[in-house]
């Protein structure tokens, strides 16, 4: 290839110069800004993909120990399983202290709904 | 940038630093564009390829193991974009005959192409560029354009060294006789 050995005293000038001379064409402004928009966005969706992935796995990996578990009292320990329903029964005492349980369940809800507002505007003006 | 420094980015953004990325964007946008458009010559696809190029790129980042430069990898990535979309669009370029090409002289394709302030000429080549397959098209921009050495383009185009050479050496031949032919036609 006697051409490319001595390409440093033959340059093709005449085709660099035309090759140079052709549509170079300038990105538009706010090129990179718009293309970091779709790159954050992108790993976004990849961040939730991997979630997705994630709790996928763990799901089915919970499942397959559930039904292994299942499987291996029923039939291989013989275990019984079935759940023998026994009526609930209230004494009259404890009809009175109801009251005072929802009163305690109230209040455990609206603290948690308090927590739950206060977190959403800290992390607000965080983010902003 | 040097290689390690772009190694140790790439970790940083797969690690969750995405807006690391605006770097290699800064970097590279402008020399994948250009390209791009000598390839593609429609602004706004080579600009939508471009997108293309760096969203590409962003999804298949892990699978960069620096065993090329970035920038390297980052050309394979827009030369294989910008080739399948030309390739949807099924343009037909013109055959030239193997014998045309065999019988052209070494010494009459380098008088021709090193020619200087020869306007004609010019011309006849810039038509000329637009008449070769984008695979050619990308050959030389690579080698001559964008200056990069064989072993580089090679890398880019997935070829060997010695394969480029064949090629570059056929495209040369190529331009010649279609000059030439045109040259016939016009007479």
């Amino acid at each position: 290839m006697h051409w490319l050995k001595k390409k440093k005293m033959k340059q093709d000038n005449a085709l660099k110069k035309v090759l140079d001379a052709r549509d170079k064409g300038d990105l538009p402004y706010g090129f990179e800004s718009r293309m970091m928009n779709k790159v954050m966005l992108e790993a976004i969706r990849k961040r939730k993909r991997i979630n997705f992935f994630a709790f996928s796995l763990v799901s089915a990996v919970s499942l397959f120990l559930i039904v292994g578990t299942v499987f291996l009292l029923k039939y291989y320990f013989q275990v019984d399983l079935t759940l023998s329903e026994k009526p609930i029964k209230f004494s009259p005492e404890s009809y009175a202290i109801f009251g005072f349980y929802f009163y305690i369940a109230f209040l455990v809800l609206i603290l948690l709904g308090i927590d739950a507002f206060f977190r959403s505007l800290k992390h607000k003006s965080e983010e902003s | 940038m040097e290689q390690q420094y772009e190694l140790d980015y790439i970790k940083r953004i797969l690690e969750g630093e995405t807006v690391l990325f605006s770097t290699f964007l800064q970097r590279y946008s402008r020399s994948i564009h250009s390209m791009i458009i000598r390839i593609v010559p429609c602004r706004e696809d080579a600009e939508e390829l471009t997108q293309d190029t760096f969203l590409k790129a962003f999804k298949k980042l892990d699978t960069y193991k620096g065993d090329c430069s970035f920038s390297t990898w980052l050309y394979r990535i827009a030369y294989n974009t910008a080739i399948s979309a030309t390739r949807k669009k099924r343009i037909v370029y013109p055959a030239l005959g193997e014998n045309l090409i065999n019988n052209v002289p070494d010494d009459a394709i380098d008088a021709l192409l090193n020619k200087e302030d020869d306007e004609a000429l010019f011309q006849k080549l810039e038509q000329t560029i637009n008449l070769l397959n984008v695979e050619d098209r990308a050959l030389i921009t690579l080698y001559y354009s964008e200056e990069k050495s064989v072993s580089e383009v090679a890398s880019i185009l997935q070829l060997t060294p010695e394969n480029v050479k064949v090629k570059l050496f056929r495209v040369r031949k190529k331009i010649y006789a279609l000059v030439k032919k045109e040259e016939d036609e016009t007479r």
